[in-house]
């Protein structure tokens, strides 16, 4: 009787827990919904009538953003700068289907990262890139001083050591080692700072496969990582 | 600890320095953490990482972009030339479409094949299509003569009638292809429309019934504001004129006049008036006044009266002829490109 009692609780908190999950995705729907402001929805209207100068100011507004997002993912300035360029023109030719069900910014990097990943598993298949995968440790006081960040448990400022363009080598690296589906949710997680929610809509998966793609994408940096730094 | 647990363990912890758990995980996961050693490391590892990944620096786009971006459309709308990098939707539900369309065209195909094979063996010679209704001719540089004639083989009642060749020349050609786009798609003209691209120029081919072009012009008139000249085109039917009409600076509310009219030869007729009136340069009809003061004062000419406009007003059809197809030749030129 207690076992049937104990296992009722945990299907009843289980399924508290699932509403809560839906009532927040929901909520979060309403307020991606919500979020393009009045500025920007006459910024569209006058892209979709044509207007140049709205489509500039559009591109300036996300272009940092996208481009550095871009460019976690493919590793290379020249190709983050050509499919940022790419994205917005997708972007401006295709303005006039844009219909707000989701927000704009949501709707610009699912484009671009649709555009990002095609790309980069293009690449992947071709011959001339380095099968060798080592990665190029310039300086081991870099390796050590990152190793040290990772294990310890002192208070430190994490934007001090991403300063060093060493260490900064040694996670970008790192972090192109993974394939094109794990570190797109990273960056759009750790960097970008993107919601489960928004992920799921850009990339165009469930919400599940968001968050086991993020733990298994993590978990594999960190040995990435690990193997690095010994 | 097996293996299901510890995946769950880790869901918690992703979740936690995500910030997406419950106030009823975020306490399960500190339980955990509080009683098992090597959640706690994990844990503390995976938030250093993630911090560490956090804080990287945002690089810029190069400063260009935005005009890059511009050159790019421009050069796109110009040649017309297909994307450097193509979208292919990823995902299940689209590899599945995929293999449905490509099992569906291996089964059809052979038997489409197959099927225009034995129609081309059983098919009477005498009824063969003999061509495309004649009585549109184009010229050589998409001129459009006026003439009217069956549009198909299946509507003999359907007259085709030319508007001629309109050319905007204009230094904003994506805002004025645009319009265009814009008006082709407002008036469900997608299927009776078809374009063409050059290096310097896009041309765009409408036919469609006179109701539709009428709507369609009126919803053009915009493109006027963003374009530098003007020029309507029509090949003359009068043998002893080789030349074309040509009517400069032609106006919105000029063209929507021609494309009221459902008759060839008065829109011959309408468009060598307009022709004439266009050309007309009001200095040459400024009058000096002297006036008893001695100074001099220009009296703005009388603009002359067309025909077409008073004494046939009457004869004009009023209601658009649902059995009248016109065709219209839109030609925009980009200034810059000149």
């Amino acid at each position: 009787m207690l076992l049937w009692a104990s296992f009722v609780t945990i299907e009843v908190l289980k399924w508290t827990d699932k509403q809560i999950e839906t009532t927040d995705n929901t909520l979060q729907e309403s307020i991606d919904n919500t979020t393009i402001n009045v500025d920007e929805q006459d910024l569209i209207r006058r892209c979709q009538r044509g207007d140049q100068k709205a489509m500039e100011i559009l591109i300036v507004r996300y272009q940092d953003r996208l481009y550095n997002t871009i460019l976690k993912i493919c590793s290379n300035p020249e190709d983050a700068a050509e499919l940022t360029q790419e994205t917005f023109v997708k972007v401006i030719e295709k303005i006039t289907t844009f219909k707000g069900k989701s927000t704009f910014y949501t709707w610009l990097f699912r484009i671009g990262m649709n555009l990002t990943l095609t790309f980069c598993k293009r690449r992947r298949r071709l011959p001339v890139q380095s099968l060798d995968g080592s990665l190029n440790v310039q300086a081991d006081t870099a390796a050590s001083r990152l190793s040290a960040y990772l294990t310890s448990r002192e208070k430190l400022d994490p934007a001090d050591l991403a300063q060093d363009r060493e260490i900064r080598q040694i996670l970008l690296q790192t972090l192109e080692r993974l394939d094109e589906d794990h570190r797109a949710v990273l960056v759009l997680r750790d960097i970008e700072g993107m919601n489960y929610h928004q992920i799921a809509q850009i990339l165009e998966v469930e919400l599940g496969t968001v968050k086991s793609r993020i733990s298994r994408a993590r978990a594999n940096l960190k040995e990435l990582l690990e193997t690095v730094l010994a | 600890m097996n293996e299901q647990e510890r995946e769950q363990i880790e869901q918690l912890i992703h979740g936690f320095l995500d910030g997406e758990l419950t106030q009823r995980q975020r306490t399960e996961l500190k339980r955990l953490a509080q009683h098992n050693p090597s959640v706690k490391k994990q844990l503390h590892s995976l938030y250093r990482q993630k911090e560490l990944f956090s804080a990287l620096p945002v690089e810029k786009a190069p400063k260009d972009l935005a005009e890059e971006v511009r050159r790019k459309l421009e050069r796109r709308m110009i040649l017309d030339t297909e994307p450097a990098v193509r979208i292919h939707p990823l995902g299940r539900s689209y590899l599945l479409y995929r293999r449905i369309a490509a099992a569906a065209a291996m089964l059809f195909l052979p038997l489409g094949i197959l099927a225009i094979l034995v129609i081309q063996i059983i098919k009477p010679v005498d009824e063969m299509p003999v061509g495309s209704p004649s009585a549109v001719v184009e010229s050589p540089d998409l001129s459009i003569r006026t003439a009217s004639g069956p549009a198909a083989a299946g509507s003999e009642q359907t007259k085709v009638l030319s508007m001629g060749r309109l050319t905007l020349v204009t230094d904003q050609p994506i805002v004025v292809n645009e319009l265009i786009k814009n008006g082709v798609l407002s008036n469900h003209l997608l299927s009776e429309a078809s374009s063409q691209r050059t290096e310097s120029s896009a041309v765009y081919r409408i036919q469609c019934r006179q109701r539709k072009m009428l709507s369609l012009l009126k919803s053009l008139e915009p493109a006027w504001q963003n374009s530098s000249k003007q020029r309507l085109a029509i090949i003359s039917e009068d043998p002893a004129s080789a030349e074309p009409i040509m009517i400069e600076g032609i106006r919105p509310e000029q063209l929507i006049s021609l494309a009221e009219e459902s008759n060839p030869a008065r829109i011959q007729m309408i468009a060598a008036h307009m022709q004439r009136l266009n050309r007309i340069n009001p200095e040459d009809y400024q009058i000096r006044v002297e006036k008893e003061g001695g100074r001099g004062s220009v009296l703005e000419p009388v603009k002359p009266r067309i025909a077409w406009t008073e004494e046939n007003k009457e004869r004009r059809t009023t209601e658009p002829n649902n059995e009248v197809q016109m065709v219209l030749v839109i030609e925009i030129r980009n200034q810059t490109a000149q």
